[in-house]
């Protein structure tokens, strides 16, 4: 007959502080999805969600000779959790500032930008259009306005002439510029979407 | 102007439906977390919230729990390495324990305690970049450079000789009738009572000795010569030439190592680099002939190898660099690995 032991907390707790990489997997397999969600939902970014997953159980695991077994596990993985979140929001908001400079850039008829409620909903429709531009003007793009380097330092690592990158940054410029005002005469974004509130 | 934390922006926030002044807000409190104390809470209700929830959907995290695993073993692998250096440690504990053998070796087989062992010889090792202080048996004392050995008889005869691979510093205690020879594979050098340091590495193209106090005798092996020195003197034979040289020096200068000082006094590349590849235990690669004739001038003292290479490095135009440091199969350090190139070339 096979016995399926079912382990407490505390239990796996103590197993990680004896170093049980099994017990550590339990506990991963407990708490990883939920951390996930709760990352992913102030981050708005999975990369960042996945990091701050991987940054907190590695944190776990280096101090698990601390880890209390009388205390609650939930509420010790939260401190941790926190300070990580906090750290890649912080990371993210200054790409998330450079994004707003180029949405604002397509908006200046959009009157009270800065207080329609979907801002995220703009943010991803830029992510998509970034993500739609041919491969090299993407490239170009991304490392010119969110990576903010210089048009000689995107030639030399693109191994094109600046004069090639520049032509890639108005291309890409003229595209979203386009992709926005449809949107905008479409009143998807500008219109109709900032209304419903 | 500080606006409070507001919940239903955070709610909001959360879900993904907020404005850019929103976003600023969240950011705000996210950046000032000490003055929003309802905002840490809310949080931590939140994460209570969601973990509440049974909820089956989400991606796979498998390739992160993955990603985790690999460096904690990566980790426990390295834990297990400095477990390796400290066995490495240990054998090189075991190396310096020689000479305190040497000595214990000698208790043991004073005259008075054990006449067996009265024929025997008793060898003393300095290690590549170690020094080692040692006394004989007629309470002589002196030094033994990198590199060296030093063989003397457990028991002296009416005359003492003692046969010496490298180089030492020799402070000959004075015996009425009785001699006291270093014997070194050109010559012998017979001596009263004095002081004087014996060069005499076998990879080295001369045997030198430069004399400190009293007086010594050098006599080649074939009778071919027989010098007697005086103070202040340093004798170099030539193994290419056979020829005995002698030139006045400040012999301080040249037993300054047993003090830890290494002294380059305008001599070519190649005999410092043989000197600094025995002060410590490194092999150095010149790739350039034409850099073994540079000549220097330095005196060093306690500098570990790398600032003894960036200072030479600095005054010459020589470029090197250090390759890294492997294990042989034991799991020991292999010598470092030292390649010299001519700049700009």
């Amino acid at each position: 007959m096979k016995v399926v032991k079912t382990y407490t907390e505390a239990e796996l707790i103590s197993g990680i502080r004896k170093d049980n990489h099994d017990s550590f997997q339990k506990i991963f397999e407990r708490y990883s999805q939920p951390l996930y969600r709760f990352s992913l939902s102030y981050l708005k970014s999975k990369e960042a969600a996945e990091d701050v997953v991987q940054e907190v159980f590695t944190k776990v695991w280096a101090n698990r000779k601390e880890l209390k077994t009388n205390t609650s596990f939930q509420s010790y993985i939260f401190t941790i959790a926190f300070n990580s979140v906090r750290k890649y929001f912080n990371k993210l908001s200054k790409v998330n500032g450079i994004k707003h400079e180029i949405l604002l850039e397509f908006s200046r008829e959009a009157t009270n930008f800065d207080n329609r409620n979907n801002f995220q909903l703009l943010l991803d429709k830029l992510d998509k259009l970034i993500e739609e531009m041919p491969d090299k003007r993407k490239q170009v793009f991304i490392k010119k306005k969110i990576e903010e380097k210089s048009l000689k330092e995107i030639a030399e690592e693109l191994s094109i002439t600046p004069k090639t990158v520049e032509y890639h940054i108005t291309e890409a410029m003229k595209f979203l510029k386009k992709e926005f005002e449809e949107l905008s005469v479409k009143g998807l974004i500008f219109f109709y979407l900032f209304i419903d509130k | 102007m500080k606006e409070n934390f507001d919940l239903h922006i955070l709610k909001n926030f959360s879900k993904g439906k907020y404005s850019y002044n929103d976003y600023l807000s969240v950011k705000e409190w996210f950046d000032n977390v000490k003055d929003f104390p309802g905002f840490k809470e809310e949080l931590s209700v939140e994460w209570d919230e969601i973990n509440r929830k049974e909820s089956d959907e989400g991606k796979s995290l498998d390739h992160i729990f993955e990603k985790i695993h690999y460096k904690i073993l990566l980790e426990d692998n390295k834990k297990e390495r400095s477990f390796n250096f400290y066995k490495l440690y240990r054998q090189a504990a075991a190396v310096l324990l020689i000479p305190v053998f040497a000595f214990l070796l000698y208790y043991l087989v004073r005259p008075d305690n054990n006449n067996l062992l009265n024929s025997g010889w008793v060898e003393i090792n300095a290690p590549e970049g170690a020094r080692v202080e040692f006394f004989l048996p007629d309470s002589s004392s002196g030094w033994l450079n990198s590199g060296s050995k030093l063989k003397f008889p457990a028991v002296f005869e009416q005359n003492r000789e003692v046969q010496l691979q490298g180089e030492a510093y020799f402070e000959v205690k004075h015996l009425a009738n009785s001699d006291f020879t270093v014997d070194v594979p050109d010559f012998d050098v017979k001596v009263l009572g004095t002081k004087f340091n014996v060069l005499s590495y076998a990879a080295d193209s001369q045997t030198e000795v430069v004399l400190a106090e009293g007086k010594v005798e050098i006599s080649g092996k074939a009778g071919k010569f027989n010098h007697t020195m005086t103070p202040g003197k340093r004798a170099i034979f030539n193994r290419e030439t056979r020829v005995l040289n002698v030139e006045e020096v400040d012999a301080e200068m040249f037993s300054a190592w047993k003090d830890g000082f290494l002294v380059i006094d305008n001599e070519s590349l190649e005999q410092v680099l043989s000197r600094i590849e025995r002060w410590y235990n490194a092999e150095i690669i010149v790739e350039d002939e034409t850099l073994k004739s540079y000549r220097f001038k330095a005196t060093f003292k306690d500098e570990p190898l790398e600032e003894v290479l960036r200072l030479i490095a600095l005054t010459t135009p020589i470029k090197y660099s250090i390759d890294k440091r492997e294990f042989d199969a034991n799991g020991i350090l292999k010598k470092k690995i030292v390649h010299m190139t001519l700049k700009n070339n």
